[in-house]
């Protein structure tokens, strides 16, 4: 039998008995872009009645190293209040007998796609306004939520400095984890201390990976759920905001996430949060987007070095990403910029 | 014997993603053979300037420390010691070999970090130096791959 065959009749096996019924297996495949799990769709036969499933097994290691139990109550508490569309958490297994590792089954979403290049395809180009205008509204909705409606403080600690904590998080992790001396994300940390901003006054759930990748959308220009929770944790509204708009998640670096200016995305973001963007704290924030981001990349290339898994994506993601993360922050901080790779910061 | 490995990846990975890709039958394996194809790709570039960029980096961090070694700096703290300074000015890699290359290159991006934050709070035409050095490295080793 083949491995993936194999997996799937495990899976049908473990939801049989989760569900108390009958239970087959019809397909299984496994999708590409789960960096931080190996994500699996799979196809069953409940009772003779069709169901999907979405599969997400812990790797032998991976981009982000997260708690999986914290990443599954995220999606409870926000599926439970519908703030934002996530799919329906089923289960969550940490016995590794079952499947070799732990892992959790969600409800398959049935409509959507994720990949950012499919939005530079002709079909899609009369409805990118429109997805734009969802994408930021919906993060300007999570703002608006405290994580007292959604429940989420009950699991994760309110950090009494988000900007603080985030910065002392991440670059604990370049220090730990950066295979070689990295001389511009080490002066973009030293320009984030001297430009720490004063405590939050708001503290809201954030997604912490709110990027064109991590939701799938419909032709329609629709966004039907919101992927990836597991770095979620209480913190600043504006890191979502900022980390959503950071040039490496689109071709054009006018372009926030290939769907629209900028600009106007925080104008969507601000009118369905209520917030007025604070841009000498919102310029902290996007210098902190840039390196958190390398300091993934640089984490994944240590685990690529020296781990387990050699899946590409990490590899790809230490050396290629850096350049252009680089790229980005050298714009953004050197005093003689022409602004190539990133806009300026206003 | 390959005479223009740079070349021959590149050729290798643009076979893989027009003659091997099309006959996979799964979305994952299509996109794993992507993200192999995209590496390949960046060996390629990387390959035949890897010696040559850093040993041009190393070279410009020795000017910037040859500047500083010679500077009148009332305080000197956080920089290299003068005789750190001039050993490494002094130092080449053991061989041409890129591991020995790499190990003088994360030496001389280590004492740039510190001459760096001392710039900043001391000289403000040191640092713009040392960002103008930085574009450099980041132009000369920038890779040319599609944007996912």
């Amino acid at each position: 039998m083949q491995p993936l065959q194999h997996t799937g009749e495990l899976i049908a096996a473990y939801m049989a008995e989760h569900w108390h019924c009958e239970c087959t297996l019809e397909h299984i495949e496994q999708i590409p872009g789960g960096a931080s799990r190996e994500t699996y769709l799979v196809r069953l036969q409940k009772n003779g009645e069709d169901v999907g499933v979405v599969v997400r097994r812990d790797p032998p290691s991976s981009l982000i190293d997260t708690e999986r139990a914290h990443e599954f109550k995220t999606y409870q508490a926000v599926y439970r209040h519908g703030v934002v569309p996530v799919p329906e958490p089923i289960v969550l297994e940490e016995n590794p007998k079952e499947l070799e590792r732990p892992f959790s089954v969600t409800a398959l979403v049935a409509s959507g796609q994720a990949s950012p290049t499919g939005l530079d395809e002709p079909a899609m180009q009369p409805v990118l306004e429109k997805l734009g205008a969802a994408k930021w509204t919906l993060l300007g909705k999570l703002a608006r939520t405290s994580p007292d409606e959604l429940g989420v403080n009950e699991f994760m600690p309110t950090p009494e400095h988000p900007a603080q904590h985030e910065l002392d998080y991440w670059k604990g992790v370049i220090e730990a984890d950066a295979l070689s001396p990295q001389p511009i994300a080490a002066a973009a940390v030293r320009w984030l201390q001297r430009n720490l901003p004063p405590p939050s006054t708001a503290a809201t759930l954030v997604h912490g990976d709110y990027r064109t990748g991590n939701f799938l959308y419909t032709s329609e220009g629709d966004i039907t759920t919101v992927l990836d929770w597991e770095m979620a944790h209480i913190g600043d509204p504006l890191e979502d905001l900022a980390w959503s708009l950071d040039p490496l998640w689109s071709v054009d670096p006018h372009i926030a996430g290939r769907l629209m200016p900028r600009e106007d995305a925080i104008g969507i973001w601000q009118d369905a949060s209520g917030i007025s963007v604070d841009r000498t704290a919102f310029k902290w924030w996007q210098i902190f987007a840039s390196v958190k981001a390398i300091a993934i990349w640089i984490s994944s290339a240590e685990d690529y070095i020296n781990g387990t898994t050699k899946e590409p994506i990490l590899a790809l993601a230490g050396w290629p990403l850096i350049d252009r993360q680089s790229r980005i922050l050298l714009d953004r901080l050197s005093p003689e910029s022409d602004h190539e790779y990133a806009e300026a910061l206003v | 014997m390959i005479p223009s490995p740079g070349q021959t990846l590149t050729d290798i990975a643009v076979r893989i993603a027009t003659h091997l890709m099309p006959a996979l039958n799964s979305n994952f394996t299509q996109a794993d053979s992507g993200l192999i194809t995209a590496l390949l790709l960046a060996f390629g570039q990387d390959f035949e300037r890897a010696i040559y960029n850093r040993m041009t980096d190393i070279d410009e961090i020795k000017t910037v420390c040859a500047q500083v070694r010679e500077s009148p700096i009332d305080d000197r703290s956080g920089l290299p010691s003068q005789q750190e300074l001039d050993d490494f000015m002094q130092q080449t890699p053991t061989t041409l070999m890129l591991a020995d290359v790499n190990e003088l290159h994360a030496h001389a991006m280590e004492l740039l970090i510190r001459i760096h934050a001392w710039a900043e709070n001391h000289d403000s035409d040191l640092d713009r130096q040392v960002w103008r050095l930085l574009r450099h490295h980041c132009e000369r080793n920038k890779f040319d791959l599609p944007v996912f």
